[in-house]
């Protein structure tokens, strides 16, 4: 199993969404980190087939996936972050119909189904028109038909959007379920969704893989330390200007500040462990002022 | 098959498609209630000259003229004119004024109605219906009558052959002799007798097929645009079958969708209609009456009706392949709706706006003639290679083909369709 993409570009008009992006996938499972417009969706859309790339190549065991055409497609199961569906039909009938389209038997499909319901929580809600649904429970339904044909690749872009927090430790639990012997990407702004569940991380800007590893070597990988400084309250705004701070707490005297910098800001200030979301704001994260480019990439 | 059902129950699961589907119930309820109570449906005046409406009306209009139905021969022809001239001529009741009068006239000569028409056509003195020809049959005396059918040829070809006619120029010299071998080769004498069923029949079908067109049009759209509309495309087309076999299950569903809606609505319409105003007069050939007295179709009442039918399915047909089509390749609700409306309608009120000598030959072969084929329309023809055809004949091939040619690419498109 392995899926393997080779130069892979993608430009639109003026934009380069992709760009030149090469990486192998095995089984296990993928948290894809980035940005608005960092690319995710677009990267996404060519790995199913949505979308034909500019140049490059997406390669399933030696086979160009655009040439396999369906029997690619049979192995896929796909959750657009866009996620739409036919207003007037059932959850049940929305599920009976992609399975249709999946191909799945009619005989077997009624149990999928069912199965896929109540993995999701929906069992309750099947009688309901999706036009009716919340955008939370829509979302399960779109996990629901993801995961119908029992995919070998698993493509969710943005699957915990919308999702509570009781629901997205549930859905946790359901990547963790679902991670033997597949290749599961997902998508995410929100580090805490990846950080316990993706066995590796990708963290993409601009169109490229900027860093890729587990979560401890992304976090050896990253330049910066964290420092906790105590600051009297005129010196907050300066920090803000000269550091990347990824957090404040108030104090009566002033504030706590978390500071982001491959030196100790001040003298006092304490080194505490990084945290993948420290990492992740230290290659996004865009400082209010101050110098161009110090400690990025 | 079960992928096609599911995009027909997407279909008729949408509130706006099931307004739809009303709209067209009533469309074809409305084109039969005209037929039994509307100014041009069916109606009896009685003894008293009072105007009746209804099915009574259409039954008693029936029994008279079928007394005077059959074999329009000399004899057929000799016994109507004397019972015209008999009508005529016998006195009036002078107390009664004027308008009443005459309308007791007509009240006897009902039962006379469709050979006085035929009367009035043959002896009219000129291919063209002028102001006057409908006083023209009583006027009529016994020894001209075995020209009756002989006049039909005559005037053609005094229209076609005197310079001041319209007809002079628009055919060329074969296309005039292609006329005149098709008047001369019309079966004579004609059948005549009660028409009104498969007349009213006829032009209830023709609104209903006309204004269908937009319903269906409306009904169809979604087929292909929804899933870009209600953004379910991504999932669509990354699922194995959503590509090919999904574009073939819509197609399916498009074709059958209109296949069924088409035949049930029209049928019901016409058996309706049949069944309240009689199936008689099916094998008269439509030349027996008013509108189709100069058609070039050889062709009875009942062939017209199948033939109409048929024309109207190609069109129903094409009307939906060009809708999924445009759909396919938009990917928008709106503009797959509005390209077949405006493409019927547009040209439709050009017509009735426009100079019709003009606006002929460019409409003519515009997708909204395809139910009018056989409705009173001005004549013309085109030469192709020499030989000479009919628009009804080029109408049914051009649309046929292009329907067909608009499913393969809208297959070709779909299925290759990229989601940006
Ligand atoms: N259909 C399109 N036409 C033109 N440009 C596009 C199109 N789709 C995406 N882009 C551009 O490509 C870049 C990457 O977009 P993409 O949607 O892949 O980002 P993303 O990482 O998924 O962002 P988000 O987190 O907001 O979902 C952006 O600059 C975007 O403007
Ligand atoms: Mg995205």
């Amino acid at each position: 199993m392995e899926l393997k993409i080779t130069d892979l570009t993608k430009d639109f008009r003026k934009t380069r969404a992709v760009n030149r992006v090469n990486y192998t996938f095995h089984s296990g499972v993928y948290g894809l980190l980035g940005v608005n417009g960092a690319g995710k969706t677009t990267l996404m859309r060519m790995l199913t087939t949505l979308l034909n790339p500019t140049s490059g190549a997406v390669i399933w065991d030696g086979q160009d996936v655009f040439q396999m055409d369906k029997d690619y497609r049979r192995l896929l199961g796909y959750l657009p972050q866009d996620f739409g569906v036919y207003p007037d039909f059932t959850v049940q009938d929305y599920l009976m119909y992609i399975a249709t389209l999946k191909g799945i038997k009619p005989a077997v499909a009624k149990t999928r189904v069912e199965e896929m319901l109540h993995l999701t929580g929906m069992t309750q809600f099947k009688g309901k028109k999706m036009k009716a649904l919340s955008g939370g429970m829509k979302r399960r339904a779109g996990i629901a038909q993801a995961v119908l044909n029992d995919p070998k690749i698993l493509i969710l872009d943005e699957p915990t959007a919308g999702l509570d927090p009781s629901e997205r430790i549930r859905f946790r639990n359901l990547i963790s379920e679902l991670a033997a012997d597949r290749i599961v990407l997902l998508s995410t702004h929100i580090v805490s969704d990846v950080e316990s569940a993706a066995g590796q991380i990708i963290l993409m800007k601009d169109g490229e893989f900027l860093v890729t590893g587990t979560s401890d070597e992304i976090i050896a990988s990253c330049p910066d330390r964290v420092w906790i400084c105590k600051v009297p309250k005129e010196q907050v705004l300066y920090c803000h200007q000269t550091y990347r701070v990824s957090n404040v707490k108030t104090l009566s005297s002033g504030a706590e500040l978390r500071i982001l910098s491959p030196e100790a800001p001040m003298s006092d200030a304490v080194q505490e462990e990084t945290s993948l979301e420290d990492v992740f704001l230290s290659y996004f994260g865009e400082k209010s002022g101050g110098e161009d480019g110090n400690g990025m990439v | 098959m079960a992928m096609v059902w599911y995009e027909i129950k997407k279909i008729l699961l949408r509130p706006s498609c099931q307004i739809a589907l009303l709209i067209l119930l009533v469309l074809a309820g409305q084109s039969c209630y005209r037929v039994l109570y509307g100014s041009e449906g069916v109606s009896w005046t009685n003894e008293l000259g009072q105007t009746e409406t209804g099915c009574a009306a259409a039954r008693k209009l029936r029994n008279a003229q079928r007394e005077w139905s059959g074999t329009l021969d000399q004899e057929l022809l000799e016994k109507a004119l004397a019972e015209l001239k008999r009508i005529d001529s016998a006195p009036d009741d002078p107390s009664l004024d004027e308008v009443t009068q005459s309308n007791i006239k007509f009240s006897q000569k009902q039962k006379l109605m469709p050979i006085r028409t035929l009367l009035n056509l043959s002896f009219k003195g000129g291919y063209e219906w002028q102001y006057g020809s409908y006083f023209v049959a009583e006027k009529v005396e016994p020894e001209q009558l075995p020209h009756f059918y002989e006049n039909r040829i005559q005037h053609l070809k005094e229209w076609l052959y005197d310079e001041d006619s319209t007809g002079y120029t628009r055919f060329s010299e074969t296309e005039k002799q292609y006329l005149i071998r098709n008047y001369e080769t019309l079966e004579t004498p004609f059948q005549v007798g009660y028409t009104a069923g498969w007349e009213q029949a006829f032009s209830a079908s023709y609104y209903t097929i006309l204004y269908g067109t937009i319903l269906i049009a409306f009904l169809i759209s979604g087929v292909f645009a929804n899933e870009f509309r209600w953004k379910a495309d991504s999932v669509y087309f990354s699922t194995e079958l959503g590509r090919k076999e999904g574009s073939a299950a819509k197609l399916t569903a498009g074709f059958l969708f209109t296949t069924v809606v088409y035949w049930s609505v029209l049928l019901a319409v016409n058996l309706f209609i049949l069944i309240f105003l009689g199936f008689d007069g099916g094998n008269c050939p439509v030349q027996a009456t008013f509108h189709y007295w100069n058609s070039i179709h050889h062709i009875t009442f009942f062939q017209l009706s199948l033939l109409q039918l048929a024309d109207g399915y190609v069109l129903w047909m094409f009307i939906s392949a060009l809708v999924m089509l445009v759909a396919a390749a938009s990917r928008s609700v709106s503009i797959s709706v509005c390209v077949p409306s405006v493409l019927i309608m547009v040209p439709d009120m050009l017509e009735r706006k426009v100079d019709f000598e003009k606006a002929l030959s460019l409409l003519t072969l515009f997708p909204h003639r395809m139910t009018s084929i056989y409705a009173n329309r001005t004549l013309i023809l085109y030469t192709i290679l020499g030989n000479v055809v009919t628009p009804a004949f080029i109408q049914r091939v051009l649309f046929s083909s292009l329907t067909i040619l608009m499913f393969a690419v809208c297959y070709r498109v779909y299925r290759r369709k990229q989601i940006r």
